[in-house]
C-alpha cells in the first residue's frame, strides 16, 4: 500500500483547523481520486476533493445517516474557499460534483466500511476499496473506456468477482442501453489488461 | 519556530513603530528629540498619528503624556469627522482611547470632540497625565515635516488644507482626485469642489483630461513657505492601521493559543486587508500568493521585519 500523498493531507487538516477554530464540526463522505490518493491505493496529483454524502459528525457511528451531498453547508463552503485562498486551490477544490447532479445510490454496506479520520472540526469518510471499484466501473462507464476512471480502476486492480458485484451495481444505476453498451467495453478492457 | 520569528519581527516593528511616533511628535510639536535621533522628515499626518500613539500608550507612557499636552494645545488643528472615519481601521482599543482623548479635547475648550468624549459622569479619561510632563504653550510648527498642520493653521482645518497639502508632499506629480481621496480619506465629492475652487484661483493646476488630475509647483512654494524642500508624503494611515491591527493580534490569545496553519491565514488576511499600506508606499514585501498554507509563516515574518525597516528608513 502506497503511503497517502501529501498533497491532500495538508489542506484537509486546515480546513479542520478552521473548522475546529470556529467551533463547528462536519462528516463528508469522500469519494473519487481523492479516496484513492488517502486510502494509499493510487498515487495521483489531486486536491480535487469529491464529497459524495454528508453524515453526522457527533455521532458515535457517522456512517449511519448518510445524506447525499448535493451542496456544501455555508460555513464548510466559506472555510474550503479560505483554504483554497491559502494553498492557492481550485475553489472548487471540495465540491459536491458527484451528487449535485440527478439521484445518488450507495452500494449496499457501503457505510459500515467508510474509513473514517479525524482532522479537526473534520471528519473524513473514506469510500472502502470495494465500493470504489463500484463508483469508478460506473464513471468510467458514463465517460468511455479510456477516461482516468478507467485508469483508477486497473489500478484497484479488482477481481472478477469484484467487478461483477460493481457492475450490477452500475445497472442499477443507469439501465439504459448505451450506458450497457460502454460498461461492457470498460469491463472486458478491465479484464484482459489485469489478466 | 516560524511563529516565534514571526514574534521577534513584531517586536521588532512595535519599536519601529514608538521610533516613528516620537519622532513625529518631536517634529510637529517642536519637542526636544530623543539623543542621537534626527526628527521626522515626511510629512506627518496629524489624525494617524494621534491614533498611532493611542494605539502604543502603554508600551510607550510619554506618547500619552504628550497625546495629553496636544489635546491641550494643539488639537483646533484636528478634524474631528476625519479622525473618527480614520479611526475605524484601528483596533477596538483605539477606539475606546480616542474617547479619552476627546475628553482632555472638549476640557480644553474644543466642543467639537464633544460626540466622541460620551456624555455622563462615566466619561473615560484614561491614565492620569504626569504634570511635570508639559511640553509647552503649544506646537510651534516649524519643522518641514508639520507643513499639513501649518497649512491647517493658515487656511483652516478642512480638504483644501489637506488637499495642497498632498499636492505639495508628491513632488509635483498630476494626480487624480481619488489618489488624492486616498491619501487624505476625504470624499471625492468633498475634494473635487475644494480642488476645482483652488484651480480657479490659480492655487493648484488643473489638467485638460478627463478625469481631471491636479498639481502643484512646488518651488514657488517653498519660497513662500520659507522651506528648503517640501516634505514628501507618506501614505501614514494604511500603514499604521495595518501595524497597529497586526500587534494587537500578535498580543492575543488568537495568535498565541491557534495552530500555525491558523495563524499563517489570520497573517494573509492582515496583509491582504491592507495591502494599500504597501502598494501605495511602495514597500516591497513577500506576496502571500507565493506561500503555501502556513509557510507563508516565513513570508509575513519578512513582510514584518521588511516594513520595520521601511519606517525607520522613511519617517
Amino acid at each position: 500500500m502506497r503511503k497517502p500523498t501529501a498533497d491532500l493531507e495538508a489542506p484537509l487538516k486546515a480546513l479542520g483547523d478552521l473548522l475546529a477554530g470556529q467551533g463547528r464540526r462536519f462528516a463528508i463522505v469522500v469519494v473519487g481520486g481523492a479516496a484513492l490518493n488517502l486510502l494509499g491505493l493510487v498515487k495521483r496529483t489531486t486536491v480535487d476533493v469529491d464529497v459524495l454524502a454528508l453524515a453526522d459528525p457527533d455521532s458515535a457511528e457517522p456512517g449511519t445517516d448518510l445524506v447525499p451531498a448535493r451542496q456544501l453547508p455555508r460555513e464548510l463552503a466559506a472555510s474550503a474557499a479560505r483554504v483554497a485562498r491559502d494553498y492557492g486551490l481550485d475553489p472548487e477544490w471540495l465540491n459536491c460534483k458527484v451528487a449535485e447532479h440527478g439521484s445518488v445510490s450507495f452500494p449496499e454496506g457501503m457505510a459500515t466500511r467508510l474509513h473514517w479520520r479525524a482532522y479537526g472540526g473534520l471528519m473524513v469518510g473514506l469510500v472502502d476499496r470495494r465500493d470504489l471499484v463500484c463508483y469508478k466501473l460506473h464513471a468510467a462507464a458514463d465517460r468511455d473506456a479510456a477516461s482516468v476512471h478507467c485508469q483508477d480502476l486497473l489500478a484497484l486492480r479488482p477481481s472478477d468477482e469484484e467487478l461483477e458485484r460493481a457492475a450490477e451495481w452500475a445497472r442499477a444505476q443507469d439501465p439504459s442501453p448505451g450506458f450497457a453498451k460502454v460498461l461492457a467495453e470498460v469491463l472486458e478492457r478491465v479484464k484482459r489488461e489485469s489478466g | 519556530m516560524s511563529r516565534e520569528r514571526v514574534a521577534k519581527s513584531a517586536e521588532e516593528l512595535r519599536r519601529s513603530a514608538i521610533d516613528v511616533a516620537w519622532r513625529q511628535w518631536c517634529a510637529v510639536g517642536s519637542l526636544p528629540s530623543i539623543a542621537g535621533e534626527a526628527r521626522a522628515s515626511a510629512l506627518v499626518d496629524p489624525e494617524a498619528l494621534i491614533l498611532l500613539s493611542l494605539a502604543l500608550r502603554d508600551d510607550e507612557r510619554r506618547l500619552w503624556d504628550v497625546l495629553t499636552w496636544w489635546a491641550g494645545t494643539g488639537v483646533r488643528l484636528l478634524s474631528v469627522q476625519r479622525i473618527k472615519k480614520l479611526a475605524r481601521e484601528y483596533p477596538p482599543a483605539v477606539q475606546e482611547r480616542l474617547a479619552e482623548f476627546a475628553w482632555y479635547a472638549v476640557q480644553s475648550g474644543d466642543k467639537r470632540w464633544r460626540s466622541l468624549a460620551g456624555t455622563g459622569e462615566a466619561e473615560p479619561r484614561g491614565p492620569e497625565p504626569r504634570p511635570e510632563k508639559w511640553f509647552g504653550e503649544g506646537p510651534e510648527l516649524i519643522e518641514p515635516a508639520a507643513l499639513l498642520l501649518r497649512l491647517r493653521a493658515g487656511f483652516g482645518v478642512g480638504a483644501k488644507a489637506d488637499l495642497l497639502g498632498f499636492l505639495l508632499g508628491v513632488d509635483g506629480a498630476w494626480c487624480s482626485i481619488r489618489l488624492i481621496s486616498a491619501g487624505t480619506y476625504y470624499t471625492p465629492r468633498a475634494l473635487s469642489t475644494a480642488a476645482e475652487d483652488m484651480a480657479r484661483a490659480r492655487l493648484v493646476h488643473a489638467s485638460g483630461n478627463k478625469p481631471v488630475e491636479f498639481r502643484v509647483n512646488a518651488k514657488p512654494w517653498s519660497d513662500l513657505l520659507e522651506v528648503a524642500r517640501v516634505a514628501h508624503w507618506r501614505y501614514w494611515q494604511p500603514l499604521y492601521a495595518f501595524l497597529m491591527n497586526t500587534l494587537a493580534w500578535v498580543d492575543s490569545d488568537e495568535f498565541q493559543g491557534g495552530t500555525d496553519y491558523l495563524v499563517s491565514s489570520k497573517a494573509r488576511d492582515l496583509v491582504i486587508g491592507h495591502r494599500a499600506a504597501f502598494t501605495r508606499n511602495g514597500i516591497d514585501v513577500p506576496r502571500p500568493e507565493d506561500f503555501k498554507g502556513e509557510a507563508y509563516l516565513t513570508g509575513f515574518a519578512g513582510t514584518l521585519r521588511t516594513t520595520a525597516r521601511w519606517l525607520r528608513r522613511s519617517v
